[in-house]
Parts: C-alpha cells; sequence; structure tokens
C-alpha cells in the first residue's frame, strides 16, 4: 500500500499546515540565536502565517481527502483555517511589543500561538475522530501556557491551571465518548459513522450510542464554554495575557465551534437523537446566564468573558436548525466574532499595564479625551458585539436569528433577542465610559505599529461584513455545502 | 447617474461626506467646525428642496425611487423612494438640523467638534429612515441614528443625563429587536406565500396572513413605533431624555425622532397588517387619547418648562395618532400636517426654552416672571409659538387639529370630544405657562439685567415663525403634497366599504387568502 505513494497527493492537501509547521522550525531558530528583541521572531510567525493563509486561498474550491481519509481538505477547513489564521495573525501584530515588555525573553509565545494554530488546521479538517482528538489536544496544550504565560501573575496561572484541569476533563469526556460510538459501530471515520446510520434507520438506538453522543456533547460544551461547562471560562480569559485572551475568545472558540459544526452536520444529523433539543436548551441557558453575569462585571476581560459566553450561546442558535442553512449563519457568526473579539483586544492590550491592571470600567474613564479615534474603534466593536448596525455583529445576529426563524425556532429567536437587550448594557457602559465620564487616568504611550495594523484589519473586517456580507455570506454557505457533498 | 436620478442618495450621504471631511478639522478651530456644518447642513436643505420642485403631487407611487442590489443573498436590496408623507419629513429635517446647529452655537461650550459632526451623521440617519423602501435597510437606519442621538444625550446632556441616555438605547432597542424577528417572520412568510423572499415593503403590502398572525407581528411593530412616539404607556423614557438633552438634542428628539414613531404606523405596521390594525385601531386610539389628556395634565404640573414642554409632546403625538386611526381623508391628513407642524413647533420651543437657560442657568417657572420688560423680542416671538402650539386660527397648529378633530368627530364622535378636551387643557398650561414667566413685575433680581435675543438668535428663530404662519394661513400647497400618500394609506387600511370595521367581519375578511391589491 505504501509501495505507489504519490508524495504530491500527501503534501499538498495539507500544504497550509506544513507551512506552519515550516514556520514554527525557523521561529524556534530565530529564537534560539537572538536574545532580545523577540520580536523579530514574531514577524517570522507572521510570514508564515501569511502564507499560511495564501496557500490556503490556493487550495480553495477542491475538495480532497487524505492520510486514508482522516483529513479531508476542503472550503469548510479552509474558510475555517483562513478564519483562525487571521485571528492568529492580529494576535501576533498586537503581541509584538507586549511580548517583549512583559516577558523579554519569551520569543516561545510566537512558536505556542503558531502550533495551536496547526492544531486548529487539523482539527477543522479532520474526517477521522481520533484525528479530531489528537488535533484537540494539540490546540489545547499549546494554549494552557499561553493562558499562564505572566508568570509572575499569581492571577494568571491560577486561570491556566483551572483551564488545564477542566480541559483535561473535557478531552476525557471527549475520549470515552468517542470510545463508546466506537464499541457501537467499529469505526471512528465521520463519513462511515454517518453512512452506517443512515444505512439502518432505526440503528442502534440503544444507549451506549447516546450516551457517546452526550459525552462528546459535553466534551466540546467545556471547550466553547456552554453553560454549564463554562466555570473555566472566566479566570482564564481574566488571568492570561489581553493578546492571549482574545486569541482564545476569536480562534480557540472558532475551531471548536467547526468540529461541533462538523460533527452535527455530518454525524448526528444522520442519527435521530434529540441533539437539537440539547442544543436548545443549551444555547438559551448559555445566552442567558452569559448576559446576566456579564452586567455585574467591573473587569472589562471578565466582562468580555462573560460576553463570549453568551456569544457562544448565539452561536448554538445556528446550530440548533441543523440545516445547511443554521449552520452557516454560525459559521458567519464566528468570522465576525473573531474580528470584533481580535479588534477589542487589540485595544485591551494597549490599555493594560505591565502588571496586568487597567483593565477595570474606571481605566477606561475619559478615554475619548486623550484618544478619540480608539475609543471610536473601540465603540464600533462593542456596538458589533451588542449586534447594532451597520456592524459585523448585527449581519451576524440576523443571519442566526433568521436561521432560527426560518426553521420555526421564533420562540428561541425571541428570547435570544431578549437577552441581546441585556447584554446592551455592559457594551453601552464601556462606550459611556469613554465619552460620559471624566478621564481618571494619563496613558501617555503612542500606540505601536502592530497595534494600529491589527486594529485596522480587524475594524476593516468588522465593517465590511456589516455594511458588505453578502460575499462572505456565500463563503459560508460554499463551505458549508462542500462538507455535505 | 445623475443629480437628479440619485438625488436621494446624494441627500442621505451628503452629510456621511461631510463628517467624513470635517473630521480632518483641528478640534481647536471651534469656528471653523461650526461654520463647516452649517454651511453644509444649508447646503443639504438647498438641495433637499429640489426635490420639492421635481415632485408630483399627483401621482400616488414612489418617487425619486432607486434601486441596487445590496445583500443579494437575502434579495436585500438599496431601495430608497419618498411620497408625500417622506418629502415633508425629511424637508423638516433638513430643515431643523441647520437651525439647530446654529442654535447651538454658544451652548455648546465642550468637544464641540463632536457634536457638530454628531449631528449631521444624525442627520444622515433619519433622512435614511424616512427614504428607505427595504425593510432591512429600514431597520438599519432605525438603528444607527440611535448611537448620534445615545452620544448627544450622553455627553452633552444635564446632570442625569447617563442614565436618560442609557434608559433612551435600551428603551428603543427593546422595541425594535422585537420588530426585527417580526421583519425576518414576515420574510419568510411572504417567501413561503408566494415563492419570492423579499424585505421589498412595496411588494409586502400584498401580503395575507391569518389574524392571529397578524396580530403578533402587528404587536411587534406597534409595540417598537408606540414606543418611539412615544404613546401611553410607554413614553416614560421621554421626559429623561428631553430634560437632559442638551437643547439641540430636545429639538432633533421632539421635532424628528418621535415623528418616526408615528411614520411608522403610517407606512409600516398599518397598512403591512390591515386586518389586525382594524381589530386593535380602537385600542390604540384609546391609548392615543388618554396620552392627550395625561400628557396635558402632567404638563400643567410641572415646574420646569423644558419637562412641561416635553409632556406637551406626549399630548400632541396623541393627536397625531389619533389623525392616523381615523382613516379618514381629514384625520389623515390633519395627522401627517400635525406631525410637521409639532415639529415647527416644539422645536421652537425647546430652542427658545434653550435661549432662556443659557442665560439664566435655570428652567423653573418659578424663577420667572416679568421678562417681557427686558426681553421683548423674546416674549413675542414665544408668544407667537405657543399660540401655534395651542392651535390658535392663523396659525399652523389650528389647521392640523382641526382637520384632526373633524376627521375623529367621523370616526367616532367621542373621539372628538375627548381629544377637544385636550385643546383646551392645552391652551390653560401653555398660557398660564406663558403668563408666569413673561408678565407681572420682575420678582427675581437676576432676571432684570436679561439681554434680548441677539442677531443669531432671531435668525434662528425667524424661519421656524415664517413656515408657522405661512402653514397657518395658506396650508394649500403642503396639504396637496400630503394628499395622494394619505388617501393610499387609507386604501390599504380601510376595509372594503362594503364591509365595515366591525368584529365579525374582520373574522371573515382573515379567513380569505387574498386581500385585494
Amino acid at each position: 500500500m505504501y509501495g505507489n505513494l504519490n508524495y504530491s497527493s500527501v503534501i499538498f492537501p495539507i500544504l497550509p499546515q506544513l507551512i506552519i509547521v515550516a514556520a514554527i522550525f525557523m521561529s524556534a531558530m530565530f529564537d534560539a540565536f537572538i536574545t532580545s528583541k523577540k520580536w523579530l521572531v514574531g514577524i517570522i510567525t507572521l510570514l508564515g502565517l501569511g502564507l499560511g493563509i495564501v496557500s490556503s486561498l490556493f487550495l480553495w474550491g477542491g475538495k480532497i481527502a487524505a492520510f486514508s481519509n482522516m483529513i479531508s481538505t476542503d472550503d469548510f477547513s479552509l474558510l475555517l483555517s483562513i478564519t483562525v489564521m487571521i485571528a492568529g495573525f492580529i494576535t501576533v501584530l498586537v503581541s509584538l511589543k507586549y511580548v517583549d515588555d512583559v516577558e523579554p525573553e519569551a520569543g516561545h509565545f510566537y512558536l505556542l500561538i503558531l502550533s495551536s494554530i496547526l492544531g486548529m488546521m487539523f482539527l477543522v479538517s479532520a474526517t477521522n475522530l481520533i484525528v479530531l482528538v489528537l488535533a484537540l489536544e494539540l490546540m489545547s496544550l499549546s494554549i494552557y501556557p499561553l493562558a499562564g504565560f505572566t508568570q509572575s501573575r499569581q492571577i494568571s496561572l491560577e486561570g491556566s491551571m483551572k483551564y488545564l484541569i477542566l480541559g483535561a476533563f473535557a478531552t476525557a469526556f471527549l475520549l470515552y465518548g468517542i470510545a463508546l460510538v466506537y464499541s457501537v459501530l467499529g469505526t471512528t471515520n465521520m463519513y462511515t459513522i454517518a453512512k452506517t446510520l443512515s444505512d439502518r434507520p432505526d440503528p442502534m438506538m440503544n444507549i451506549i450510542m447516546m450516551a457517546g453522543v452526550a459525552l462528546i456533547l459535553i466534551g466540546f460544551s467545556f471547550k466553547v464554554a456552554l453553560v454549564p461547562f463554562h466555570a473555566w471560562t472566566p479566570d482564564a480569559y481574566q488571568g492570561a495575557p489581553a493578546p492571549v485572551t482574545g486569541f482564545m475568545a476569536a480562534a480557540v472558540k472558532a475551531a471548536s465551534f467547526a468540529a461541533i459544526i462538523k460533527l452535527v452536520l455530518i454525524v448526528f444529523n444522520s442519527y435521530h437523537v434529540p441533539v437539537s433539543e440539547a442544543l436548545w436548551w443549551l444555547s438559551t441557558i448559555t445566552m442567558f446566564t452569559g448576559n446576566i453575569i456579564a452586567v455585574l462585571q467591573k473587569d472589562v476581560k471578565r466582562m468580555l468573558a462573560y460576553s463570549s459566553i453568551a456569544h457562544a450561546g448565539y452561536i448554538v442558535v445556528g446550530l440548533v436548525s441543523g440545516d445547511a442553512y443554521g449552520m452557516s449563519s454560525a459559521l458567519f457568526y464566528l468570522i465576525s466574532y473573531t474580528f470584533t473579539i481580535t479588534g477589542s483586544f487589540a485595544i485591551i492590550t494597549y490599555l493594560e499595564k505591565k502588571d496586568g491592571t487597567g483593565n477595570e470600567l474606571s481605566d477606561y474613564s475619559g478615554l475619548s479625551k486623550n484618544h478619540p479615534v480608539l475609543s471610536l474603534v473601540m465603540s464600533v466593536f462593542m456596538l458589533s458585539l451588542a449586534g447594532i448596525p451597520p456592524t459585523a455583529g448585527f449581519m451576524a445576529k440576523f443571519y442566526v436569528f433568521s436561521s432560527a426563524i426560518k426553521n420555526g425556532y421564533t420562540g428561541l429567536a425571541i428570547f435570544g433577542i431578549l437577552t441581546s437587550v441585556i447584554s446592551l448594557y455592559y457594551y453601552l457602559r464601556i462606550v459611556y465610559a469613554m465619552y460620559f465620564e471624566e478621564p481618571e487616568r494619563q496613558t501617555s504611550t503612542s500606540v505601536t505599529v502592530g497595534i494600529s495594523v491589527g486594529i485596522i484589519i480587524a475594524l476593516w473586517g468588522v465593517i465590511q461584513l456589516g455594511i458588505m456580507p453578502s460575499g462572505i455570506m456565500s463563503l459560508t454557505m460554499q463551505s458549508i455545502q462542500s462538507l455535505m457533498h | 447617474m445623475g443629480f437628479k436620478e440619485n438625488i436621494l442618495s446624494i441627500i442621505i450621504f451628503l452629510p456621511l461626506a461631510g463628517v467624513l471631511a470635517g473630521a480632518f478639522i483641528n478640534k481647536d478651530n471651534k469656528s471653523a467646525i461650526k461654520w463647516f456644518t452649517l454651511i453644509l447642513t444649508v447646503l443639504e436643505f438647498i438641495v433637499s428642496l429640489f426635490l420639492v420642485l421635481w415632485f408630483d403631487s399627483s401621482i400616488t407611487s414612489m418617487q425619486f425611487v432607486e434601486k441596487y442590489s445590496w445583500i443579494p443573498v437575502y434579495n436585500i436590496n438599496y431601495h430608497i423612494g419618498i411620497d408625500g408623507l417622506s418629502l415633508l419629513l425629511i424637508l423638516l429635517t433638513t430643515f431643523l438640523t441647520p437651525l439647530v446647529l446654529l442654535g447651538s452655537w454658544t451652548y455648546i461650550k465642550q468637544r464641540e467638534k463632536e457634536y457638530f459632526l454628531w449631528f449631521m451623521v444624525l442627520e444622515a440617519g433619519m433622512i435614511g429612515v424616512f427614504a428607505s423602501l427595504d425593510l432591512i435597510l429600514f431597520y438599519v437606519f432605525w438603528e444607527a441614528m440611535l448611537i448620534p442621538m445615545y452620544l448627544i444625550i450622553g455627553i452633552w446632556g444635564g446632570p442625569r443625563r447617563i442614565y436618560a441616555a442609557v434608559k433612551f438605547f435600551i428603551y428603543t432597542m427593546f422595541g425594535s429587536l422585537l420588530m426585527l424577528v417580526a421583519i425576518i417572520y414576515l420574510y419568510f412568510a411572504y417567501g413561503a406565500q408566494t415563492g419570492t423572499y423579499t424585505f421589498d415593503l412595496l411588494k409586502l403590502y400584498g401580503i395575507s396572513l391569518p389574524l392571529h398572525v397578524q396580530a403578533w407581528l402587528f404587536a411587534a411593530f406597534a409595540l417598537s413605533f408606540a414606543i418611539k412616539v412615544p404613546l401611553f404607556p410607554f413614553h416614560t423614557w421621554l421626559p429623561d431624555a428631553h430634560v437632559e438633552a442638551p437643547t439641540g438634542g430636545s429639538v432633533i428628539l421632539a421635532g424628528v425622532l418621535l415623528k418616526m414613531g408615528t411614520y411608522g404606523y403610517m407606512r409600516l405596521a398599518m397598512p403591512l397588517f390591515p386586518v389586525a390594525a382594524n381589530a386593535l385601531l380602537p385600542y390604540i386610539a384609546l391609548l392615543a387619547i388618554i396620552g392627550i389628556i395625561y400628557g396635558a395634565l402632567v404638563a400643567m404640573m410641572q415646574p420646569d418648562i423644558k419637562k412641561l414642554v416635553a409632556y406637551s409632546s406626549v399630548s400632541h403625538l396623541g393627536f397625531v395618532i389619533l389623525g392616523l386611526m381615523t382613516l379618514n381623508i381629514q384625520g389623515v391628513d390633519g395627522g401627517v400636517l400635525q406631525m410637521i407642524n409639532h415639529g415647527l413647533s416644539t422645536g421652537a420651543l425647546f430652542l427658545l426654552v434653550g435661549m432662556l437657560y443659557e442665560r439664566r442657568h435655570t428652567r423653573e417657572i418659578s424663577q420667572f416672571g416679568g421678562i417681557a420688560k427686558v426681553m421683548p423680542v423674546f416674549a413675542t416671538i414665544f408668544m407667537i409659538v405657543t399660540l401655534s402650539s395651542i392651535g390658535l386660527p392663523g396659525l399652523n397648529g389650528f389647521i392640523g387639529e382641526f382637520l384632526i378633530l373633524i376627521g375623529s368627530f367621523f370616526a367616532n364622535p367621542l373621539y372628538a370630544v375627548f381629544a377637544g378636551t385636550g385643546v383646551i387643557l392645552g391652551a390653560v398650561y401653555m398660557l398660564r405657562t406663558y403668563q408666569k414667566v413673561f408678565f407681572g413685575k420682575i420678582t427675581n433680581e437676576a432676571n432684570s439685567g436679561l439681554k434680548d435675543l441677539n442677531i443669531r438668535e432671531i435668525i434662528v428663530m425667524a424661519p421656524i415663525l415664517i413656515m408657522i404662519v405661512w402653514i397657518g394661513v395658506y396650508p394649500k400647497p403642503f396639504l396637496k403634497i400630503i394628499h395622494n400618500a394619505s388617501s393610499s394609506y387609507i386604501q390599504y387600511v380601510k376595509p372594503q366599504p362594503s364591509q365595515p370595521a366591525s368584529a365579525g367581519n374582520i373574522l371573515q375578511q382573515s379567513q380569505m387568502p387574498e386581500r385585494e391589491k
């Protein structure tokens, strides 16, 4: 079988991943040889990510299965890969100065970002449950040290530790679930599972299969922080350095959700368990809890942590309906959320002080006096999170809720809309701190080039998706369809 | 592309282009910013006059229509066009904005650049709302316009400005988000029925839905607009927002923003869901009448002039809604005209109160008395505006209220009786306030040195006074513009003559699958 191995057919489908691997090696070498100015390592990382994005675009339109159907490179995996690479790109841009300031020796920051992106890229292209778990672990194990990156800060380490332990639980759930499914069906390939299930219409409607599906769902609910599996999120988000928090909220969430979308669309849809009903409940509880608790927060990072929980709930609204339309809307939501949240955290990074303080709401008071442009942009991001036109967040909510209404879940849409009225309060809280209150502190440093470029990319995304969403909407639809055929 | 073909788009986007250009003006160069925005908004007004020039009041369909594909995935179009109703409201907007800016010339003493630029954003948003014929486009303008208003109240407002701004925003959002759900529902319902999925308002007018669905959708739209109008009992945000907002904010809020609610009833809620609208019409009329009397009574009790004017808005807007609910040509014509009248006279009142506040830094009625002696010009102008507000014959308020009363008498004599009470109450609180503030001896020493209006302030007030008299003496051109819009509104909403709007017939109607188009 290995005799006539065609190298191009092996390299070609995972070209973007290979480029990232090369970038990891390059960065590691650079990191070893230069002792200060670690931002140079960051530049290598940026180059690698840029090349990765270009190569993904190059592969666009095809659908290639590789490694004995372990991996499938299709529009879905490519779109998600590009999304996480853009998130990584913005994160690295934002971190260039931050890392040198906080941990001058730590060039491995960039390596960890790259390796977690590598994990995500395999996660979104996996068609085999074993690869799925491996990729998920590669991603998670790179993120844990990033979350605890500032070692001098107790809170950072605590958050990271919590994340690690609960993340391990999640993996355990997931693995156990996969084992159960395997024990019933004898395969770990998603498409084969789907086929086996649909061939036998009243299949293993037995308790073991049901438990397997439930455990897999729980495992991923941990990863994307759905209530009640969200307990790690606030601490990990608050403790992590600001750029990492943005990265976690954007890329980790996007990749994990992509895996869920894939599982629901390929596997669960052909299995007649009430997945949609479970998702309905998860979604309502998550939207409600996330938004309510966020209202009470005084720390902006913690507030956005709860907000990100709530947003996970909105994304699940798209999954509830279970059809291509709903999945496409969830994907669109992920992309628009990625731009918005990385942009927000770019600004938070700028305002965060070296010791990790500077994230209180009072630190944002009167920001518009000293930084009119920065405040305006931050307001745009907050309005996008709140879902107010003409921003990406509005179009995303519009898409998700219209998918719910289309499929008869009008009640869910109304509930979601009402929780988003609650969310308005705390997003506006940041806007009014910046505009209506008197400044309490002076930020004298100017915005670095890296942060500005990062913000500009994110802002471009938010405006583009808010005003001209049609192109991305058809791309998400196309990528969902590439998964179904 | 051409000036005439794209004139509506030019009117919508000219202020936004101005904001982009104005952003480059140094924020310390205050007079440059003020003059720049003033000239631009005057230019905007002049451009909008071309609409009147080219408007053909003999045709019923939309005019100056532009339609470009915007989000093809959803068949959402950049579809704009106006009829007489929109035309007058757009003119009101472009007319008031430069006056407001000129009126804020010295009132705003901090962050002038932002203030003047946000007003232009607001102007673009308001015009966009009145011109949109696509529901999503409408919604985008409707919401986007909240942000500048939120900032205007929150940054330049009074002591409780933050509370007022947040309350204003969340109240309005609450209503409009439910409307968004209804819009999306409508989209899929229409698509399921006809096979074409569209947000095009003109096409959606033809939809026929079962009564219970119509009732829910109507409720969502009506709630959103009722909050905006504001209709009793959804008015509680209004006094806070009005009192805390800076003068310019109050003028635009009362003059234009509230009209979006009444506009919404006339353009969307009623004609889209006629069956439900007819069934619920008496209740809305009842709320309007309660609003008329309640607003007047509460206004009567206010010690603060600005709060008094704010509550008088609740009363006046009740008249407008009542006019729209009569479903006869007099009532609807009067309702539309009253929208304009209220924009002029209440806008003028807020401007005048602001001028007084700028001099004395108080709005307590008890602090004043006898200022007619020191400020004769101010007193005269205030008198004319007061008389316009209470509907003295010969001034604009009379025409509007009179038509509404005739219309409501035809619809239901009881309406006219109760609404008439509101007119009397209005005269009572306005004249009594006027008397307390202006007549008698100067009892408070601080008032003896008040300066009369300066040239700038007179220039601000003069155009409004001209309009007040013009509409009062010769309303015909205005009514001519309104006429076709009102009659097609009535046509959409009113059940056919053979089926008067009784409950039994409405139920029958709802069972008929096709409504006549």
